[in-house]
């Protein structure tokens, strides 16, 4: 048998490939790099900045129109590499330690706990003024009492309605439950990510459960994740939602005029704006009298603590975050973009933008997103009750139980 | 056939065996070997010594620059011994997994490659590249494509179906049974075409006098294919099949893609399992994950081990 030593040896490769997958750089050539990383702090750059945003395509056009304009006053051009969201976290993670990756970060606020413990952001404790930022935001980018971070900008989840369905958006679950009997066949009350724990938390605020206190510990009961639970599920079925829909889903649906509600963030304007219908957004619908309060996610720079560029690149996100460039941001790529920046809130572009105030007005009623490391360990968690519920037809108690339980699991591993 | 063999079969030990002598005591080999060496020295063995020490440390992103501490057995203890024998219940639907599909992908695979063999089949080579195509477009992008324009609940082609016949939807994804079987579906799809190719390859090379002689001896065409077509085939075949179990265990993206493992770890294997513990939720848990490499390394080392074993596919024949 003449293949077989070419057999024997694919299959050992075969048998190895999975175990490089597991591999993470090596710790080792980080000191030198920082130590060279700090000789070098001055305000020029010999290279371009290299940012990594985690924003969308229109978005990143206008980051790179911003570096050229900085590129002119400062002789400091940038670079930007673009990458799918789940991967940015992992790859910089791996890359920072050996003196790779960007000079600046363009990340939520959840990765603050992880990048500053960790030592993959500079530490701008006392280094850098934060008073001209709205103070939540600022919060966000703080991390047991240190700057990790400069915010950019903040999202909350809101109540998209079609104001050709609706005269008023849905003021409660019950206004949704009402809603549906009297829309054409084929139409729905409302379609949204219902299984995504980031669209669903907001009305687990309202029926009185908290994910982490103020210490950042994990406190929500199972009492208050069953409540959630169960007024999702009548929600369902009482409204008559749609079975299984994702956010690409939910998205056609509402753009179909298929449903006259859907829940979602300001990424979603530009989209919608390009269709021209006729689509409104208000807050989200309150549970029992409560309001639903979404997270208030925020986008922060950070920058990389092996950057040989840390003055360059703070340079660049001072010279970022200046009222005139976010009124132009808010005017030609998002008007829903809420800067962190208080000054541009005065422009009339903002003061007059229907969607920039509906969501400043939902943004009142949020709650900080949590940013400690553990943070992550909600998502998967979260997103089994919620199928399970909602898809598979468990009891809330059952799966409430199961949920909290992991979470606790999970964040104890970690310690 | 039989004949062939043997006169190669003649030839071949003899003249490595004097090849052999003539490097004996020289170090001439050696340095011809070292580049491949060093190659795999760098790509191969050292990320595999460094993730079985990974394996004993507490490595994760908020370490990964301070430095990790030993920890011993402890990653090997959780992986094994807590986390509610999730790790069990993957393990066990990792081999469902493969054998269902490995059995499936060769059968069907052999079965097409008779039929497109077959004497006399008009337009054999469109056929056959239609059978090929499912291999040809990257997994990724099929895996998307079934997820979302066959499996989808409201718009995939699967539930409009049922309901243009009147029959209710059916959760593709969302239900632990269907969710498996829907990526089953999928990755049988995509793994005949390679079975299918190396089946057509081996035919090829059986002589048609062989099937002449048989019809003189008045065999019918199923005592042909157990007594010519699957004896002959059998050598290519089984490097297959290994090849194919050690595809299967060790695929990611079909599961992946398609559901994530879900719903609720459900329809997670091992790698998937593997990747998720690492990566997913921003774990980074690279000591936790690199135990579960190892051991996974362990159950595929032993089944190759024993495959190779009962099949005697590795051994030289003299």
């Amino acid at each position: 048998m003449k293949y077989s030593k070419a057999m024997v040896a694919t299959s050992v490769l075969a048998l190895l490939l999975p175990l490089l997958s597991a591999c993470a750089g090596s710790p080792a050539a980080f000191i030198a790099n920082a130590e060279a990383a700090s000789a070098q702090n001055g305000s020029t750059c010999p290279r371009p900045l290299v940012i990594w945003p985690a924003t969308g395509d229109n978005e990143d056009a206008y980051l790179l129109d911003l570096g050229r304009q900085f590129q002119q006053q400062s002789g400091v051009g940038l670079e930007l590499l673009d990458m799918p969201f789940d991967d940015i976290l992992r790859k910089y993670v791996t890359a920072v330690p050996s003196g790779k990756g960007p000079d600046i970060l363009l990340g939520p606020s959840d990765w603050t706990g992880l990048l500053g413990e960790g030592g993959y952001v500079v530490d701008l404790t006392g280094k850098y003024d934060t008073g001209r930022f709205l103070e939540n935001t600022v919060e966000a980018a703080t991390y047991q009492g240190q700057l990790w971070g400069v915010p950019k900008s903040f999202e909350v989840v809101a109540q998209y309605y079609n104001a050709d369905l609706l005269e008023q958006p849905a003021e409660s679950f019950d206004t949704l439950k009402q809603l549906s009997p009297g829309l054409a066949g084929g139409n729905y009350a409302l379609a949204y990510d219902i299984t995504n724990f980031y669209f669903s938390a907001p009305f687990l605020y309202a029926v009185g459960g908290e994910l982490f206190d103020e210490n950042g510990e994990f406190v929500l009961t199972e009492e208050a994740a069953t409540a959630w639970l169960t007024e999702l599920r009548d929600l369902q079925n009482e409204a008559a939602l749609p079975r299984e829909v994702t956010s690409e889903s939910a998205n056609a649906l509402f753009r179909g005029d298929n449903s006259a509600t859907f829940f979602s963030g300001p990424w979603e304007v530009e989209g919608f704006r390009e269709l021209g219908f006729n689509w409104k957004v208000a807050n989200l619908p309150a549970v029992n009298g409560q309001p639903a309060r979404p997270f208030l996610g925020t986008k922060v720079m950070f920058i990389s603590s092996t950057s040989p560029c840390q003055q360059a690149a703070l340079d660049f996100i001072e010279f970022s975050t200046q009222p005139e460039q976010e009124v132009a941001w808010v005017r030609d790529v998002n008007a829903a973009y809420l800067p962190a920046a208080r000054a541009p809130y005065e422009d009339p572009v903002l003061a007059e933008s229907e969607a920039v105030q509906s969501f400043l007005q939902q943004a009142e009623t949020s709650v900080p997103f949590p940013n400690a490391p553990g943070v992550g360990q909600i998502w998967t968690p979260g997103l089994d009750a919620l199928t399970a519920v909602l898809n598979q037809g468990a009891d809330p108690a059952t799966a409430a139980r199961q949920m909290v339980e992991t979470i606790r699991e999970n964040l104890e591993v970690r310690e | 056939m039989a004949i062939q063999s043997q006169s190669r079969r003649g030839a071949a030990p003899a003249a490595s065996k004097a090849v052999l002598e003539g490097f004996k005591g020289t170090a001439a080999p050696y340095y011809y070997v070292a580049p491949a060496l060093l190659v795999m020295a760098i790509i191969t063995f050292f990320p595999i010594i460094y993730m079985v020490y990974l394996s004993f440390r507490n490595l994760t992103a908020l370490n990964l620059i301070s430095g990790s501490e030993f920890v011993g057995l402890r990653n090997y203890a959780n992986v094994l011994g807590s986390l509610d024998s999730t790790f069990y219940t993957v393990t066990l639907r990792t081999f469902v997994w493969t054998i269902i599909n490995v059995f499936f992908h060769i059968t069907l695979g052999v079965f097409l490659a008779i039929q497109l063999n077959k004497r006399g089949l008009r337009l054999a080579p469109i056929y056959r590249t239609l059978l090929i195509l499912p291999w040809a477009v990257p997994t990724v992008v099929s895996a998307l494509m079934w997820r979302t324009t066959l499996y989808d609940y409201n718009f995939g082609a699967f539930n409009q179906f049922l309901s243009a016949a009147g029959l209710p939807a059916v959760s593709w994804l969302q239900n632990a049974t269907n969710a498996f079987i829907a990526v089953l579906l999928f990755n049988v799809w995509a793994g005949i075409p390679f079975n299918m190719l190396v089946a057509s390859g081996a035919l090829k090379s059986i002589p048609d006098e062989l099937y002449e002689a048989a019809v003189v001896d008045g065999a019918t065409p199923l005592q042909q294919h157990r007594s010519i077509t699957l004896p002959l085939i059998r050598p290519t075949m089984i490097p297959a099949t290994i090849l194919g179990i050690i595809w299967t265990f060790n695929n990611l993206l079909a599961v992946y893609l398609i559901t994530q493992g879900g719903p609720s770890g459900k329809t997670d294997i091992l790698l998937t399992y593997l990747y998720r513990t690492a990566f997913l939720d921003n774990n980074f848990l690279y000591s936790v994950a690199s135990a579960i490499t190892v051991i996974v390394f362990f159950i595929l080392l032993a089944f190759v081990l024993l495959n190779v074993k009962i099949s005697g596919a590795m051994k030289e024949e003299a």
